[in-house]
């Protein structure tokens, strides 16, 4: 009902009542205690949540390829009947093209790293508030996933599981401001150490790097395994540049991932990796 | 006065949650995204003042937290307080105005980023609230004022006509 007479005191009862009920919700959730109600809700939504994904998915798809067929056009007005009976063909089949390709590098990728086990996972879903940096894949616990299990591609590693429900979870992007991967640099006769960050716009940082290390653009970026919450030797980007200041006592190189993380349709989580609990890790640095 | 069908807000809701986990990613405009859900709280606060405002957000809240799968209630306490103040507006000026339905939006968006940044702040999430204000809420409160003038007026003309009153009458 409109009510703008509610007088002030009534007003501030009704937003108490209703704070304090979203403050106990969280309190709930983060204890874990509302995990039935968040499975028995995951049953209902993560279907609807994948049939919607892939369509708008192949609409987005089928968008880019409008566009694709407009320029075409104007370079060569003589084959635009061609192009258009061949468009519409290309549109029905690139959509399955694309996720078949991607299925196949990942099983190339599985089958050529054999001491992991790998669950593939479709991406349903995007962190709705755009300040986490987080995905929503359509496997969860019924699927084998727990909290911590580390998310890949073929080009490497996207972050890892940080909820998860009965059919799907939430995966942190490296991406994410809120995410530290320990690294180190496949260049130089050393291996140079140190933590690559998210930042706040989308990008990643490697810190903490020696002054007396070599870092060079183009150098492969991959995890160190130190600390024990990733596994070692996946890739995490490319040196794009380096910024080296005498005065500073470490130096900083911004990382190129090789995944487009924008672009993300399909990833693989490692099922048998189990990171260390955070007490037990070892934070004592690289070795030297 | 009649009121709006409180099922048909519901069901607009569980759509506009659905649109913003899983469609509108695939659609970014320089990297930002349409949030449908804070124009869904924008045209409740408008149309019912503070305190429909607050009780509607916290509603939204709750689905746009089932249907992302994150921390229940982070959403649900944002877009209380954001539906709270985006009422506000209401009993200041008319709200059936483009630059009314812009503003709010705007307004609405802020409050709701800042209360959610300072809650995953809370919760350990470590990063800079004032980097996190530039770059990613004040972009997509802008963006979102802009689709505003479409999206709430228009929503905000359909609840007068199915409810059959109107700004002026309650004036």
């Amino acid at each position: 009902m409109r009510d703008f007479n509610v007088q002030p005191q009534a007003l501030a009862v009704r937003l108490g009542l209703l704070v304090v009920a979203a403050v106990l919700l969280v309190f709930l959730s983060r204890q874990g205690w509302l995990r039935p109600v968040e499975d028995a809700v995951s049953y209902v939504a993560v279907p609807m949540q994948r049939a919607l994904d892939s369509t708008t998915g192949a609409a987005a798809y089928v968008l880019g390829s409008f566009q694709e067929t407009r320029d075409l056009r104007e370079e060569n007005e003589a084959l635009r009947l061609d192009v258009e009976k061949l468009q519409r063909q290309v549109i029905s089949l690139r959509g399955a093209e694309i996720e078949n390709r991607t299925l196949r590098e990942h099983l190339g990728y599985a089958q050529a790293n054999t001491e992991w086990n790998f669950i593939s996972a479709q991406v349903i879903g995007r962190d709705p508030t755009n300040l986490l940096d987080a995905i929503i894949i359509d496997v969860g616990q019924n699927g084998g996933l727990k909290e911590g299990m580390v998310v890949v591609t073929h080009l490497g590693v996207i972050g890892k599981v940080t909820r998860v429900s009965a059919q799907s979870s939430n995966v942190q992007l490296i991406t994410s401001p809120s995410s530290a991967v320990n690294a180190v640099v496949q260049g130089g006769v050393r291996r140079t150490f140190g933590i690559v960050y998210g930042t706040s716009d989308g990008r990643l940082e490697m810190r903490y790097v020696l002054q007396t290390e070599e870092l060079n653009e183009r150098d492969i970026v991959v995890t160190s395994g130190i600390g024990g919450g990733l596994p070692k030797d996946f890739v995490v980007g490319k040196v794009l540049s380096v910024q080296q200041e005498d005065y500073e006592e470490f130096q900083t190189a911004e990382i190129q991932p090789y995944v487009d993380f924008s672009q993300i349709e399909h990833v693989m989580v490692v099922a048998n990796f189990v990171p260390l609990p955070l007490e037990e890790r070892d934070f004592s640095g690289p070795p030297q | 006065m009649n009121d709006v069908s409180r099922p048909a807000i519901v069901i607009l809701m569980i759509l506009a949650s659905l649109v913003q986990v899983s469609v509108v990613w695939h659609f970014p405009l320089f990297g930002l995204v349409w949030l449908p859900m804070l124009h869904v709280v924008t045209l409740l606060a408008l149309w019912y003042g503070p305190a429909g405002g607050a009780g509607w957000g916290f509603v939204a809240g709750l689905f746009l937290d089932a249907f992302s799968d994150a921390q229940w209630g982070l959403s649900a306490l944002a877009l209380t307080l954001a539906g709270f103040v985006g009422g506000f507006a209401v009993s200041i000026v008319q709200p059936n105005r483009i630059i009314v339905a812009a503003v709010t939006t705007l307004w609405v968006a802020m409050v709701y980023f800042v209360i959610l940044g300072a809650l995953l702040i809370t919760f350990d999430y470590s990063f800079s609230i004032g980097e996190m204000l530039l770059q990613t809420a004040l972009p997509t409160a802008l963006i979102n004022a802009l689709f505003a003038p479409l999206v709430v007026l228009a929503g905000f003309r359909l609840l007068e006509v199915t409810s059959g009153s109107s700004s002026a009458r309650r004036r």
